[in-house]
């Protein structure tokens, strides 16, 4: 699985510091820290990361808001506001852009990891859901699902999952990165999300079409791995392999 | 057994208290849901006066008396709703609900015309609004004093009463209020002849209704746009205006603004000379305002179809309506106006060939007005004073009957006249000027201070977030610092360093969210922060958290101390006394009498140890507390009850 992807921008860089500290510390990654709209922007680009942490009051001619505006045209990322500023003007300016969190300062360390689950969850209730429990918790988008493992967070980007196998109530995800297993069960997982490339081959057996090396029989390969395809799915997967 | 016994009545006796409470509420919610109904108001009104007095509740007894009140004043009952309303101020009540209250019996004044009454009324409930923090009320108030101001032509101070308070209601982006403050401003400035900033002021208000969509104010600003343009002498533009308005009233069936508007149309009409078209609309106004009884109204359209008549040469008429019109401005000390009743009772007597009565009238405006005062004026009087000595002249004629003597006797007083009628005028003339120049001087004087004084808010607003900027940096600084250090108790330290600069934050915070920028909310601050302590020591669910603070407002040097107290009082609370207890209780409670505030905060944990004494404590964060008492110059009492209950005593200064 993946760290989850995280732009600082915030122009006090003993703050910023402290921020991406604590963020490293609770296994998020720092793709970069700005105290500008512009050099945010082109961090942005880069490293396309799934939330910016944006201090309103910040160097240059943009501020945190313009600058939120800006990210949600190009790469799209969960929004928190950090800032000093929380008089009625300026949270309605600020709600303009929709934010999916704030934090006020002076903060808690407590505070920055709450911000960030509460974006996860607001971002899936725009595409999709969460799923799960407390200490296992899945919230799932479009392309990613946000994954939360004993106070850690992860990301999976369902385009990089080879195929997924059922184990009772778990399943065991395998991406180009290596195996991951999840605290849910196959049906579940499919039920939440939806895309195009994932596809039931069996009970067992949920299976990325690009990753597909040969199909035999009633047996698909992924390298080394045989899968077995069950005769219900049988035309389904194949009408959706001539698709492609 | 016995203790059983009396426990079981207390639950017995706390169910019945709740019970009665809920009767309370839901019989006021009904009062609010009945809000239109006169009938209902005043049955829900008499049930909350009888839970009143079977259970002696304040709350319940003044919002029984205003319903029973507001039932009246919808009925247009004012001088029963008005006695109603006063009985209900009498009982102490939560400050909301006061000045609900309150506010209402300042606008019955103003509706019978009790603009004194009306003005003190709305004086001492700003000041309370303003003790408490509660500048919303403070800022509605301040609209009524512009209006009442108005009525009574003290423009200035109308000016200066509705730019604050539209200026209160911008910076707080409510559209609504700030309307009602465009037009009253407008409405200001078409008095005292300003008609283009008065269009400003209208054109702005216009701007507003129609990005929120409202009808209702559009019909009102169209109907003072219309005032405005006839007295420019616009005709077109003021009937059109007038027209769309009535449209509107009209479409959302709004009759409290229909007889302004025809009012105004009569108005137009008659400037067109069209007098039987604007005597009908003078009628149907009167007709319309006699339901809503606008005491300021009535005598305007009484003036006005008057004048109609006048100018029809109903003369007899003219005199029936003129002359109710004068007693109502009489009786009701109304001033505005007056100069031009006057004036016309003067010309209808003339007409009606009684020019001693003519020319006492004349007097009686020419007295009024001084400011507004003209050459059209001095000749009008000088025309009936000559007149009126004609009359004199001939009554002498025939008691003498010596023509010569009395020639030269008319021309010489005809010449004194014409002297002291000069020299009059010149002064008047002379006087106005001044009043003139003295008007725009202070006016620029009160905008120039205006500006200042929101110069200085902006000012301590931006220092109140720098200075909370910079406390995070320094929050900061130590956060990355503890990171580093390996002790742990080193790093606990640090940690709590970072909750007591988060407690000197908040304060800040508070300072810059409010209008008042010396002065905070004790109750506000401390609700704040004892959540966020809560929080942070992860007893928000688990700790059942009694605050009882009054809303007092504390300056800023008392705050600092006091709220670093309750910080370290409380997060010891949190970290120590609660280990093995199932159902943590925490306790704070504020009582101020007078000068003197008693601070308390009461733990049900396990206690302090044997023999412990404050003074001599070693844990740094009760050493504080010690040094920030001597700051205060208070006092501080710990005692086991079993839990800890430590008492801080201080004067304020």
């Amino acid at each position: 699985m993946q760290q989850i992807k995280i732009l600082v921008v915030e122009d006090e860089w003993v703050v910023s510091e402290e921020i991406k500290e604590i963020l490293e510390k609770n296994n998020f990654e720092v793709v970069g820290q700005a105290a500008d709209a512009q050099t945010a922007l082109e961090i942005a680009e880069e490293f396309k990361p799934d939330i910016a942490l944006l201090d309103i009051n910040i160097k240059g001619d943009k501020d945190g808001i313009e600058l939120a505006a800006l990210l949600r045209n190009s790469c799209d990322p969960g929004i928190i506001f950090l800032t000093a500023y929380d008089d009625q003007k300026y949270l309605d300016r600020a709600k303009s852009v929709n934010p999916q969190a704030y934090i006020v300062k002076p903060f808690r360390e407590k505070n920055i990891v709450i911000a960030i689950e509460l974006a996860f969850h607001n971002l899936s209730k725009n595409d999709a859901e969460e799923v799960g429990e407390d200490d296992h918790k899945y919230y799932v988008l479009n392309d990613r699902v946000f994954i939360k493992d004993n106070h850690r967070f992860f990301k999976l980007e369902l385009s990089r999952i080879k195929y997924v196998e059922a184990e009772g109530s778990y399943c065991h995800i395998h991406t180009d990165k290596g195996r991951h297993t999840l605290a849910i069960n196959l049906k579940h997982f499919e039920s939440k999300i939806q895309h195009p490339l994932l596809v039931r081959t069996h009970r067992s057996f949920l299976v990325n079409l690009e990753s597909i090396d040969a199909l035999e029989g009633s047996t698909l390969f992924i390298a080394e791995k045989s899968i077995p395809v069950s005769q219900s799915h049988k035309d389904d997967l194949l009408n959706r392999l001539k698709l492609i | 057994m016995r203790s059983i016994f009396l426990i079981l009545i207390c639950l017995y006796a706390s169910l019945g208290y709740t019970q009665e409470s809920k009767q309370v509420t839901s019989l006021i919610e009904k009062c609010k849901k009945a809000a239109q109904y006169p009938d209902s108001l005043k049955y829900y009104g008499e049930k909350l006066l009888e839970v009143a007095e079977q259970t002696n509740s304040d709350l319940a007894y003044a919002e029984g008396y205003f319903a029973i009140g507001y039932g009246y004043y919808i009925t247009g009952d004012f001088p029963e709703a008005k006695a109603f309303y006063r009985k209900a101020v009498t009982f102490p009540i939560p400050f909301r609900e006061h000045a609900r209250i309150k506010r209402n019996l300042a606008i019955i004044h103003f509706r019978v015309g009790e603009f004194e009454q009306s003005e003190s009324v709305s004086n001492e409930l700003i000041q309370e609004a303003y003790s408490l923090g509660d500048s919303v009320t403070a800022h509605i108030l301040h609209n009524h004093l512009g209006i009442i101001h108005q009525k009574n032509g003290r423009m200035k101070e109308a000016l200066a009463d509705f730019t604050l308070a539209l200026s209160f209601w911008q910076r707080r982006n409510a559209p609504g209020p700030s309307i009602k403050n465009h037009i009253n401003i407008g409405i200001v400035y078409g008095r005292m002849e300003l008609d283009s900033l008065a269009l400003i002021h209208f054109y702005a208000a216009m701007d507003l209704s129609r990005e929120i969509n409202q009808l209702r104010p559009q019909a009102s600003v169209l109907n003072n746009l219309s005032t405005t343009y006839r007295s420019m002498g616009v005709l077109d533009s003021s009937l059109a205006c007038i027209k769309r308005s009535i449209a509107i009233c009209e479409e959302i069936g709004n009759d409290e603004l229909l007889p302004g508007n025809y009012l105004n149309l009569a108005e137009i009409l008659s400037d067109y000379g069209q007098l039987d078209s604007a005597i009908h609309y003078y009628q149907l106004a009167i007709r319309y305002n006699r339901i809503n009884g606008d005491i300021t109204r009535q005598i305007e359209l009484f003036r006005g179809i008057g004048k109609a008549y006048y100018k029809s040469r109903r003369y007899d008429l003219a005199k029936v309506f003129l002359d109710s019109c004068l007693t109502l401005s009489q009786e009701n000390e109304f001033i505005v106006g007056l100069e031009n009743t006057y004036e016309l009772l003067s010309k209808t007597f003339a007409a009606l060939g009684d020019y001693q009565i003519s020319y006492e009238m004349l007097r009686y405006s020419k007295e009024i007005s001084d400011s507004t005062y003209n050459e059209d004026k001095v000749l009008a009087v000088n025309e009936i004073s000559a007149k009126y000595n004609l009359e004199e002249k001939e009554s002498v004629n025939r008691q003498l009957s010596s023509a010569l003597n009395i020639s030269n006797a008319t021309i010489s007083q005809q010449r004194t006249v014409i002297t002291i009628v000069s020299v009059l005028l010149v002064l008047v003339i002379c006087l106005a000027v001044f009043s003139v120049y003295h008007f725009r001087q202070s006016r620029s004087r009160a905008y120039q201070l205006e500006q200042k004084n929101q110069r200085i808010e902006t000012l301590m607003r931006e220092l109140h977030h720098r200075v909370k900027n910079n406390l995070q940096v320094i929050s900061s600084l130590l956060g990355l610092q503890s990171m580093k250090l390996e002790n742990e108790t080193a790093q606990q330290a640090v940690e709590e360093g970072k909750e007591r600069i988060r407690a000197m934050s908040l304060i800040h915070q508070k300072l810059y969210q409010q209008d008042e920028v010396t002065s905070l909310n004790i109750r506000d601050y401390v609700n704040n922060l004892v959540d966020e302590l809560a929080q942070s020591y992860g007893y928000a669910d688990k700790a059942r958290i009694n605050i009882e603070v009054p809303s007092v407002l504390l300056d800023a040097d008392t705050t600092l101390p006091v709220g670093l107290i309750i910080n370290e009082l409380v997060s010891n609370a949190f970290k120590y006394a609660f280990k093995n207890i199932e159902q943590p209780v925490l306790e704070l409670k504020l009582i101020q009498q007078q000068e003197s505030i008693m601070l308390s905060v009461k733990d049900n944990g396990e206690g302090l140890p044997e023999g412990f004494s404050f003074e001599k404590a070693k844990s740094f964060g009760l050493k504080l507390v010690h040094l920030l008492t001597k700051q205060l110059n208070g006092s501080m009492q710990v005692r086991n009850s079993p839990g800890v209950d430590f008492q801080l005593s201080f004067t304020l200064k």
